[in-house]
């Protein structure tokens, strides 16, 4: 893979680069999905799962419903 | 070596940040660059995160990443989820930043943009994030109790149930200053009316979208209600430009109230997913848009700042609300300095994600000092307009008069050029009527934002659209406080009636819904119509009702800390929670008492009532206006009534957490801290996050 150089001297890998640029924008989407709920049942199936397997799951459609009632029962946004 | 640098470096942010904030207190004669205020505000944050935010985080609350934080012990992949400290930090953000830091800093440009710039970043760094930051900690301690629970159990039962009572207070003088913020940035004006209507539809849309057709999907069904909201923005022109349809949408202030009391009612009713969840959807992606778009601007335009440092009005004479520089600048600016609020936050989600201890810092504190930076964004905004036209925006009619000629004249008198056709002109090119006594901060916001947005992109010919977009955004912004809150206060409100009669706590009981929605409604309506029928334009006697109630769950939550940080043993260190709770209850209490009591009838509520009684014995007031008048005269006492409680609730408060100290002090009472015990974390050795994304 080609090399390329900076400010005179410093030089970088291009799939060093690519690789970096790949890894932030996966990471920048995954922190988004977090961010705005999208991701928000995964993680609820990763963490039952972890405790106690498959049993007793909640569907998408409970799961999303559920968390919105909790969340809206308590002071969550501010003046 | 690295060491060395780092001095180096910070010693030159510091000296930057000096020197900026120099340039800002002491030029006078010259125009200011808005560059200065973001060099300042900047620099001094970054000088505050990273030695007094760190010195708090060390000495006073021993951060400990070996101990297992809530999200760890009790993950549940609902409430109890551990969270990576960015994502965690954007929540908690989007959590606190509301209308508040917007609206206060805007409405205290009135003093000039020194006094309240230099609160924005001093009370931040010393009140507002130190706040933010240790009850975000002690409730980690505390496997994410409420800050009720907290005071109940750290400090008395007695001083859980002021904390509760103080909220449920907070929450309805809250809503119905917000409410009238709105309602006056949307009176006779078709375009934003229509818009905010359209978002309404739209968030029923999304809501059956992400019910039925693709749960959860909350990513793309914010993208599609973006667009669609966008799109509402544009249309709202057609709108305002159709004869018919223009009809339909102008709306006069009390319609308007009572629209927003019969939505605020229905939305607290509806289940969540239909409409609560899907708007705040969509005003997650506008606000941060919009905080990213106003800073990018300032930076491009780097716009004058044409507002002097100080005006005339510390005097107290200012025509958008009474009272001298102190302590009313400090009130008015509310949640961009300090918000009691946020530490419902700081105890609420928060504390139940988050992953590590020591992000608490990053998150408490460095969240605040964000939204310290949307305060000073907003003040730039309202003092880089043509200081004229900010007073003809924000004064009532009732003071400079309700035609241009008769406001340029007035406005020109004191000191700040003004053109008639100025204002008439701004009023074409933004796409409104009138733009003359719109009141409440929003609509001179909202012409501020707008013209850092157009020099931005777009020209003047973008001016209305940037306008409307503004205006959206805010109501958007209140809407989400508005029907979130009822909601939250029906929940309150249902607690305590379940004190007296007990099914009427069953959060699922239909009637005690409905009963309780109607309670919480008609109590925070009843404070909105007030201001939309006050001749003063209601922000002049309920924006420092609303500062009083901010500020004094502030103090609430810094005696909470004291509390706390007495038990731990950090007594050389207290002074951190003390300087600010002690400069909180001053400006406070002087505040509340120059509401009750000042002689100055617009001021203080007592004289104003008692000087309108005294016109109506004289005759001095027409017959067919005396019903109105006495309306004006009881709600005015009423006034004078709620901020005599809110200060009776601070001495109580005090008085309380003062008993405790003593007798901790003397060790007459045994100091008993209510932290969870200490479990390690799975993750102390050789943690580096990366399952959790914590990279």
């Amino acid at each position: 893979m080609s090399r390329v150089s900076v400010f005179g001297g410093t030089s970088f890998s291009l799939s060093c680069f690519i690789r970096w640029i790949r890894h932030a924008t996966r990471s920048t989407w995954r922190g988004l999905r977090e961010w705005c709920g999208d991701a928000a049942y995964e993680r609820y199936l990763r963490s039952a799962r972890e405790r106690s397997g498959t049993h007793d799951l909640l569907s998408p459609t409970d799961f999303y419903v559920e968390q919105l009632d909790r969340r809206y029962s308590r002071p969550n946004r501010c003046c | 070596m690295k060491r060395i640098l780092g001095i180096v470096i910070w010693t030159m942010v510091g000296i930057l940040g000096a020197g900026a904030l120099g340039a800002i207190a002491l030029v006078r004669g010259e125009k200011l660059n808005a560059i200065w205020f973001v060099l300042a505000s900047v620099c001094c944050y970054l000088v505050a995160f990273r030695l007094y935010s760190a010195f708090i985080a060390a000495r006073l609350l021993a951060l400990d990443d070996t101990r297992a934080t809530p999200s760890e012990r009790r993950d549940d992949g609902r409430d109890f989820v551990p969270t990576n400290k960015w994502v965690l930090f954007g929540h908690h953000f989007a959590a606190i930043a509301g209308p508040g830091p917007l609206v206060g800093p805007t409405l205290a440009a009135q003093f000039g943009y020194l006094p309240g710039t230099l609160w924005l970043i001093a009370g931040a760094a010393f009140a507002g994030c130190v706040q933010d930051f240790i009850i975000l900690f002690c409730s980690i301690r505390r496997d994410g109790k409420s800050l009720g629970q907290m005071a109940r159990e750290e400090i008395s039962s007695r001083g859980g149930f002021i904390a509760q009572l103080a909220v449920l207070a907070i929450m309805i003088i809250l809503l119905g200053v917000i409410a009238l913020v709105i309602v006056n940035a949307l009176k006779s004006s078709p375009w934003a009316t229509f818009t905010l209507s359209m978002t309404i539809v739209i968030a029923l849309l999304l809501g059956v979208y992400l019910r039925f057709l693709r749960p959860g999907r909350v990513l793309e069904a914010s993208f599609i209600g973006l667009a669609l909201v966008l799109f509402a923005v544009v249309a709202g022109r057609w709108v305002g430009d159709s004869p018919s349809w223009s009809h339909i949408f102008t709306l006069s202030g009390v319609a308007l109230a009572f629209l927003l009391i019969i939505y605020g009612y229905i939305a607290s009713t509806l289940p969540v997913w239909l409409l609560l969840a899907p708007r705040d959807y969509l005003i997650a992606f506008i606000k941060a848009g919009a905080f990213f778009i106003l800073a990018a601007g300032i930076l491009i335009v780097r716009p004058q700042v044409l507002m002097p440092p100080l005006t005339r009005f510390i005097d107290g004479t200012g025509p958008i609300f009474a009272g001298k520089i102190f302590p009313f600048c400090f009130i008015t600016i509310a949640c961009g300095a300090i918000s009691g609020f946020h530490s419902l936050i700081s105890s609420g989600t928060t504390p139940k994600m988050i992953l590590r201890e020591t992000h608490a810092r990053f998150i408490g504190y460095g969240a605040m000092l964000l939204e310290s930076f949307v305060g000073v964004m907003a003040m730039v905004a309202a003092c880089s307009m043509t200081p004229g036209v900010y007073f003809a925006i924000n004064s009532p009619a009732s003071i400079v008069g309700s035609t241009p000629a008769a406001a340029a004249a007035t406005i020109s008198e004191w000191g700040f050029p003004l053109q008639a056709q100025t204002m008439t002109d701004l009023a074409r090119l933004v796409g409104e009527k009138t733009l003359l006594n719109r009141t409440g901060g929003a609509p001179s916001l909202a012409v501020g934002m707008a013209q850092i947005f157009s020099n931005t992109i777009g020209g003047e010919r973008l001016l209305s659209i940037w306008y409307h977009f503004a205006i959206m955004f805010e109501a958007l912004f209140v809407l989400t406080v508005l029907d979130g809150g009822t909601r939250v206060g029906r929940f309150m409100v249902q607690e305590l009636g379940g004190r007296i009669w007990k099914p009427f706590a069953r959060t699922s009981w239909f009637p005690g819904i409905l009963l309780s929605s109607g309670l919480i409604v008609g109590m925070w309506g009843y404070f909105l119509y007030q201001g939309v029928i006050d001749p003063l334009g209601g922000i002049n006697s309920l924006w420092p009702l609303f500062g009083i109630a901010n500020q004094l769950l502030a103090v609430v939550a810094l005696v909470l800390a004291t509390t706390i940080l007495m038990k731990m043993g950090r007594l050389r260190w207290l002074w951190v929670t003390i300087v600010p709770m002690t400069a909180l209850t001053t400006i406070t209490m002087t505040a509340a008492y120059a509401k009750i009591f000042d002689a100055n009838p617009r001021i203080g509520f007592l004289s104003g009532a008692n000087d309108l009684a005294a016109q109506i014995a004289n005759g001095s007031i027409p017959a067919a206006k005396i019903a109105e008048t006495q309306r004006l005269i009881f709600n005015l006492r009423l006034d004078a009534a709620v901020t005599m409680t809110f200060a009776i609730m601070i001495i109580l408060m005090i008085t309380e957490a003062m008993i405790q100290w003593y007798g901790l002090l003397g060790h007459r009472r045994a100091s008993v801290l209510h932290e969870t015990p200490y479990v390690a974390t799975r993750w102390a050795a050789n943690y580096s996050g990366a399952a959790h994304g914590d990279d």
